[in-house]
This record gives structure tokens, sequence and C-alpha cells, in this order.
């Protein structure tokens, strides 16, 4: 059978920035997979050089509406070792605390998608509904439910007041009995494990040498996880575990994510009830001396870097933003190979990418040289069929 | 982990040093860098985590952060000549390079000589060959807005 090409993007509504995948056919069987990133590039990099840290923390912050308080996490925290601060104990603490709201945010948000993509839509419905919870908990912390604007050079910009933490806490101990509801109900789901057991393979050695990062990584059993190897903020102080899993596979990946929920919300209700009283920031020089730092910080979506470069002004001379997506790409191309057209939505949603696409994608046959098109939708639906007719589910 | 650099170092790279808490760095030439990333890889900093590049003016730098056991990051800084920046790739020793060298090249011009796949990567496919934007010197070009109805 002739090799077909497959034009899978680069828009797609599902997923939230544009990318093209190749992926090289023959017959169900995927050969290769070629991607294109081009269509996003927003030149924010150079747009920082001619903003001041302030100016330029309002725009990093708009990299991504996900993991926008990571961009503005990792960035302050970079400026302010290169300015020699630090802010003040409950300043970190808070700012830890909206930290891990996001990754509750963001995991609920993941685990809706991958739900979605497998046909498994009473998850995406149950998990979508209790993101709404923690939204409005960021909300009533920050005023706002995507980019918080939580973040200054040298602390946090609002604080908690006790009414406050009372209707945090609430929501908190609601989201927990759900989370353990989905930890119970999810991996012994018979939709998931068929369409996730041994999907995306990706073992532990190819994820370690591909740079694969975050619950990806994690989920091939590598134990990478900034929070712990590089502590920064509150980590130090708050008790948690690196979560990983030996399933190697989607699977695991699933199972990162649930147990990551369950931890993250127990950090939130531990940082919520044992705050530490005091000031929340503190005024920070106008300029930083000249210095290099490389400032990390484990994002919903793993190791988010920027690498500073300051030269005794207000303006960074130089900012290197690393995404967690960028690193797992070479994750999706490996494991995406030997697996049929049916697995393309769930292994490429696995490593959560921050992307978007439309609902369309071209089938070019080579040998007729025709383009017929499908969308997302109908191909997430051959998925189902597919493993509906192979498993009889 | 500066000690074990410093001697699995020694003749690649110029002395590592410590330049922030879990913060080691230090300098090789576009020749050596290939033999001193094995070199690290080979005393545990088995994942490349990403490759930035900087403007210096005389010389474009390629910084190399690879993460060694213990949160250590370990940084190598390339400086290749802003008049011909040429540097070998290191695809074929940690394949995670890959993307990174590729973005280098479309926003620095740093050529990776020997590199598998050196297509585009960020930019579009109508920029520009030769423009490198985020070059000190470049700036875009002004551009006659379109008149709207």
């Amino acid at each position: 059978m002739p090799e077909v090409e497959l034009q899978i993007g680069p828009q797609h509504p599902a997923l939230k920035e544009p990318v093209n995948f190749k992926v090289v056919v023959d017959g169900e069987k995927i050969v290769r997979i070629d991607l294109d990133i081009s269509y996003n590039h927003r030149g924010i990099e150079k747009a920082a050089e001619g903003r001041d840290f302030n100016k330029s923390m309002y725009l990093l912050e708009r990299i991504c509406g996900i993991c926008s308080h990571a961009h503005t996490t990792v960035f302050s925290k970079g400026i302010e070792t290169l300015m020699n601060i630090e802010p003040p104990p409950r300043g970190k603490w808070i700012r830890t605390l909206v930290a891990e709201l996001e990754r509750i945010h963001s995991h609920l948000l993941w685990l809706g998608v991958a739900g979605h993509e497998i046909g498994y839509n009473t998850l995406f419905m149950y998990t979508w509904r209790d993101r709404e919870t923690v939204q409005n908990i960021l909300e009533l912390i920050s005023g706002n439910r995507v980019n918080y604007g939580m973040n200054a050079i040298g602390g946090v910009r609002r604080d908690l007041s006790d009414p406050m933490r009372q209707k945090v806490l609430e929501g908190l101990r609601m989201l927990a009995k759900q989370a353990d509801y989905y930890l119970d109900v999810v991996p012994r789901e018979e939709t998931l494990i068929v369409r996730t057991r041994g999907v995306g393979r990706l073992s532990t050695d190819q994820a370690i040498t591909l740079g694969a990062v975050g619950p990806t990584a994690r989920g091939s059993n590598v134990p990478f996880d900034v929070r712990r190897d590089d502590p920064y903020l509150a980590y130090g102080d708050i008790p948690f575990d690196v979560i990983t899993s030996n399933a190697c596979d989607v699977f695991g990946r699933v199972e990162v994510r649930v147990k990551e929920l369950i931890q993250s919300i127990q950090m939130c209700i531990h940082m919520v009830e044992n705050l530490p009283p005091g000031e929340i920031a503190m005024k920070p020089p106008r300029t930083a001396p000249a210095g290099e730092y490389v400032s990390r910080l484990e994002a919903p979506r793993g190791e988010l870097m920027y690498f500073l470069r300051t030269r005794g002004t207000d303006k960074v001379d130089r900012v290197n933003v690393r995404t967690p997506t960028l690193a797992n790409w070479p994750s999706v191309v490996a494991a995406i190979q030997g697996h049929v057209i049916a697995d393309i939505p769930v292994v490429v949603a696995a490593i959560d990418p921050c992307l978007s696409c439309t609902s369309r994608m071209t089938i070019v046959d080579v040998d007729r040289g025709q383009r017929p098109s499908m969308s997302w939708d109908e191909l997430v639906e051959h998925g189902i069929q597919y493993y509906r007719e192979q498993e009889g589910l | 982990m500066l000690e074990t650099l410093k001697t699995g170092l020694r003749d690649l790279a110029e002395e590592p040093r410590r330049i922030a808490p879990r913060r080691l760095a230090t300098r090789a030439t576009p020749e050596k860098v290939r033999d001193a990333i094995r070199a690290v890889q080979s005393l545990g900093c088995r994942r490349l985590s990403a490759i930035s590049a900087v403007d210096m003016g005389e010389t474009i730098d390629v910084i190399y952060h690879t993460c060694a056991p213990g949160g250590i990051l370990v940084s190598i800084r390339v400086p290749a000549p802003r008049k011909d920046p040429k540097v070998p790739t290191v695809t074929d020793i940690m394949p995670a390079a890959s993307l990174y060298e590729r973005e280098i090249h479309d926003l620095f011009g740093v050529v990776f000589v020997g590199h598998p796949d050196p297509r585009r990567l960020m930019l579009h496919e109508g920029w520009p060959e030769g423009q490198y934007p985020l070059r000190k010197d470049w700036k875009p070009a002004a551009t006659e807005g379109e008149k709207h109805a």
C-alpha cells in the first residue's frame, strides 16, 4: 500500500495555539510525523526587550491563558534573584497558592479535553463543572478568571482576608471530594483503559533523551519535578510527593495528572490554613544589576524556563522563553509512531499541548493527488468508531 | 558537582563557576562544544533543558542548559563570531536539541553545521531570508498600513 500524507491543523478549536502535523501513514498505521509550529510567533521576546520589568510582566502574562501565573512567577523570580531581593513569606505563599490553584484548573481542563477526545464525555462534563469552582476561587482571590495579574516584582498585589480564606477552603474541600471520586472511577473506566493503555508509549530512556518534562516525563517514570529538585517560593516548606507512574503510556499521563490534582488540592488547603502573617510585597529597586540567571519552575505542563540577562537598567537585555510544550514535542513525535490514525487525538492531547487548530484535516492521496478533507471532529469520531468496532465497546 | 565538572571538563572548557544556587556555568569554543556536551552527559547531565542565544555584539552566544542530578543546571556558553556564526550541531548526541537549534537558526541566524533537518521552525514561510529578528541591530521594516474601508 502506498504511503499517504495526512495534514492535521493548523487550526483546531479544542486546542489553544495553531500547529500543523504532516502524518505519513501506511494504511491505518503511522509511519512518521512531521511538525510545523510556525503559525504563532508573536515576537514577545523582542517586545519584552523594549519594556521595563513591570510592563514586561503584563506582556509575559499573556503568553499563555492557562498558565499565565507560571509565566509571571518565573519572570519575577528571575528578576528578584538578579536584584538580590526576596518577597516576604506571606507574598511567597500567596504566589504558591495561586500557582497550585492554576495547576488544579489546568489539570481539570486537561482531563475534560482528554475525556472528550476518546468519546468519554461524561468525564468532560464533570471536570469542567468542577473547574468552575476553582475558577471562582481564583476570581475571588485575584478578581480575574484568567490572567490573574497577581504577581509584581517583590511580591503579590492582593491579600487574602479571613472570610475569603473560609470561602476558599469550602471550595477546596468540595474539590477534594470530587478528585477522590475521579481517582476511584477514572482508572477503572473501560473506555479510558482501552483507549489509553499501551497507547503513545514513551520509555523512561526516551523521555529523558528527548527532554520530556512535566506529567509527560513523570508518566514515563522519570521522577523530575522542579518543585522538589530546584525548590522555589514556598515549596520547600509544604509537604508533597513527586508523583510518577511506570505505565509509560497515555494511561500513565492520566494517572499522574489525577493524582497531582488530589495533591495540589491538599497543598492548597495546607497553604490557606497555614498562611504566614505579615506583608505581601516589598518595594523593589527600579533597576537590576548586570547579570544572567536561568529561572525555572514547574508549570502545570512541566518545566518552564526563562533565560534572563540584565545590564543594570530597568529592562531585560534578553529574555528567552522555553515553554514545556516545546520541550514535549519530540516525545509526541516518538510516541505516536507505530500507532493508528485513531490514536492521534489522544496522544497529541496527552502532553496537554498549548496550541490550537481548526476543525480541518486534509487527507492527501499521493497517487491520485486528491485532497479530501476531514475535520478534527470527524477524526475524533473516526477514533471512537474504530475502537468501537475493534474492541466491541 | 562543581568539582566533578572541573575535572571532567579540564581541556574542553573554561573552569566552571557557580553563579547562583544550583546554577553552574562554563564557556567552550565552537570546536570543542560537542566534546564538552559529551563530557557533561557522561557526568550525569542526561537531559538537555533548553538552548538559549544572546546577541552580545561581537559574538552571538549559544548557551546549552543541561540538567544535572540534584536540580543543578549546567550552562555551557559557546560564543560564535557574529560575521560567520557557525556551531556544530549536538542533535546526534542529545536529540532534544533539534527543535532548539532550529529555533535559534530562525531568530539569530546561527548555522548549526550538520543538523539533520535545518528547516525553519518558528517564523512563517513568507519571512524574508537573512533577517534575524532577535539580533540587536534588527528593526522591523516600516510597513505601509493597509487602508481599511
